[in-house]
């Protein structure tokens, strides 16, 4: 804080003229605006250019694929779910389980944990395919120790997917629930040992409803994230393992935007209403940890 | 022995195995692919060719130095342009929390996270077409500026809100405040926020893939082609060349963090 204290103070004695609340209502209108403007350029113009092909949607056509589409939103639920739920609670359990060692070996095994990241994710998928094809380490390993006849189809099929999806999603809900049990008062976890509490009970009444807010929230991104990616999918999915977003791909590279655009936009509403809904649970959650 | 210190022992174990089998899920994939960044073997499997520099050799190659030049850059100026907007962003959340504007304003850069790239990239394309790599940046900074705010806002958050009142009342403005008090505060979460940002661009495709030219390349683009064409491993060596860099940097940032 001393370092806070000197940057106060080198502003200290430049006066401005100007009123502070207005200053900070200028202020406000500034960082409120200028990211909503970004985001209106960059993100909502696209969107609505891409929207300006759906009057030439032929609803029939897509009526007639109906069951198709139905199939790949649950699948794609489905996939994105649970890879979500295991993402989340893995990382939930390994950021608990850090606390219990000392800072150094804490932050060595956080950054391990973190080290994939810093590679590509496309090198990443390629390794996977090492160890889980048909001739890779854990189809051999299986095989020899006679505990399979065949290899397992681990890639290209619905487990390729969900594993690629939880080995991109896994890295960072180490790291954000990390973040969330930092933010637990230490005294908290001091007053429930002192009053006889074991580490279960200590984890039951401290740990766990303090940081099931932010677990809530990143099971939310988690499952956007999940349900919006392309790459694991296109790299270890199976062909009739097709996502939303792999078929939006597709129907983008057969020249059908405006059947794209129109499937991407029903798509896209299931994880906003999502959002919304765990949302509400983590502001009660929090409310009731408070 | 109590029953408390086998609980604890207990607990102790479990916990320790629980997080070395996420280490090895983890890093498993990457300690197979790394090491055939030095092998002659063409195809993908575990490491068995002989040893060969052939691969750090073709990153000599054109195609090569200019993807990596352009995600270098790509990358430096995305992460950039994501840190400021984010950092107004987090500003204003988290010196006027209770405001409705920045309860809005929050959910709608998260909200970045929720509509799936490829939709976006398909606007993009109805723009520009196949373009170069400089109409990547703004796609770039887009999918960069959700967690770089992620980490201002966590940051910015933990500061004590009289922080902002008492440098008001010593006469700085808002601007002053944030750049010459908020951000000096929490600039081990800035350093962080850039590196998210970085990493952000540095590894993404989808765009790279759907909206520029055979021509353009970024690292991510090429990595996939040449990986899925021609089983080229030099994406390997510049892993491991970008990867150490980047390592080395991400354990002394966590350094500051965890602090």
């Amino acid at each position: 804080m001393a370092g806070v204290e000197t940057q106060v103070g080198a502003v200290m004695g430049e006066h401005h003229a100007d009123d502070g609340a207005a200053g900070d209502r200028r202020f406000g209108a500034l960082a409120l605006w200028v990211p909503t403007l970004f985001l209106g350029i960059g993100l909502f113009g696209p969107l609505a250019v891409a929207a300006c092909d759906l009057p030439k949607l032929n609803r029939s056509a897509l009526g007639d694929q109906a069951a198709v589409l139905r199939a790949v939103l649950l699948r794609t639920t489905a996939f994105a779910a649970a890879a979500a739920l295991v993402a989340t609670a893995g990382g939930w359990v390994v950021a608990l389980a850090l606390e219990q060692f000392p800072p150094r070996v804490r932050r060595a095994m956080l950054v391990l944990s973190l080290l994939p990241i810093v590679f590509h994710f496309v090198l990443r998928t390629f390794g996977l395919h090492v160890l889980l094809g048909p001739g890779g380490v854990v189809n051999s390993a299986l095989v020899q120790a006679e505990l399979v006849r065949e290899p397992l189809p681990l890639t290209y099929s619905a487990w390729g997917t969900m594993l690629a999806l939880v080995s991109w999603l896994l890295s960072v809900s180490v790291f954000y629930m990390y973040l969330a049990a930092r933010h637990v008062p230490r005294d908290l976890v001091d007053a429930a040992a002192s009053l006889g509490a074991g580490p279960v009970a200590t984890l039951r009444a401290v740990w766990l409803p303090l940081t099931a807010p932010a677990a809530v929230m990143l099971y939310a991104i988690n499952f956007a994230l999940g349900y919006g990616t392309y790459m694991s999918p296109e790299l270890l999915g199976g062909l009739e393992d097709i996502t939303v977003v792999r078929l939006i791909a597709q129907l983008l590279r057969e020249g059908r935007s405006p059947e794209a655009v129109a499937f991407a936009t029903l798509a896209t509403a299931f994880p906003v209403a999502l959002f919304v809904l765990l949302g509400r649970i983590r502001r009660a959650l929090a409310r009731r940890g408070e | 022995m109590t029953a408390r210190t086998v609980e604890r022992g207990l607990t102790h174990f479990l916990g320790l195995a629980a997080v070395v089998v996420v280490l090895v899920f983890l890093l498993a994939p990457v300690v197979v692919v790394l090491p055939l960044a030095v092998t002659d073997q063409t195809f993908l499997g575990l490491p068995s060719g002989r040893p060969t520099g052939r691969w750090f050799a073709n990153l000599n190659r054109a195609e090569w130095r200019q993807a990596l030049g352009t995600s270098l850059v790509l990358a430096t100026v995305s992460a950039g342009l994501a840190v400021g907007l984010a950092a107004l962003a987090a500003f204003k959340v988290a010196v006027w929390p209770a405001a409705r504007s920045s309860r809005w304003l929050r959910g709608l850069v998260v909200g970045v996270l929720i509509v799936p790239p490829v939709w976006i990239a398909a606007g993009y394309f109805r723009i520009v077409g196949e373009g170069g790599a400089a109409l990547l940046i703004l796609p770039h900074t887009l999918l960069a500026l959700p967690t770089a705010f992620a980490c201002l806002w966590y940051g910015m958050s933990r500061l004590d809100p009289a922080l902002y009142d008492a440098a008001r009342m010593l006469g700085a403005g808002p601007l002053r405040t944030l750049v010459q008090v908020y951000l000096p505060a929490t600039w081990n979460y800035v350093l962080a926020a850039f590196f998210v940002a970085f990493l952000a661009s540095w590894d993404e495709s989808v765009f790279a893939l759907l909206t520029t030219g055979p021509k353009t390349h970024t690292l991510p683009k090429l990595a996939f082609e040449s990986m899925r064409l021609d089983r080229d491993l030099t994406v390997a060596a510049a892993n491991v060349v970008i990867g150490v860099v980047l390592a080395v940097a991400l354990a002394r940032l966590l350094r500051h963090v965890d602090r």
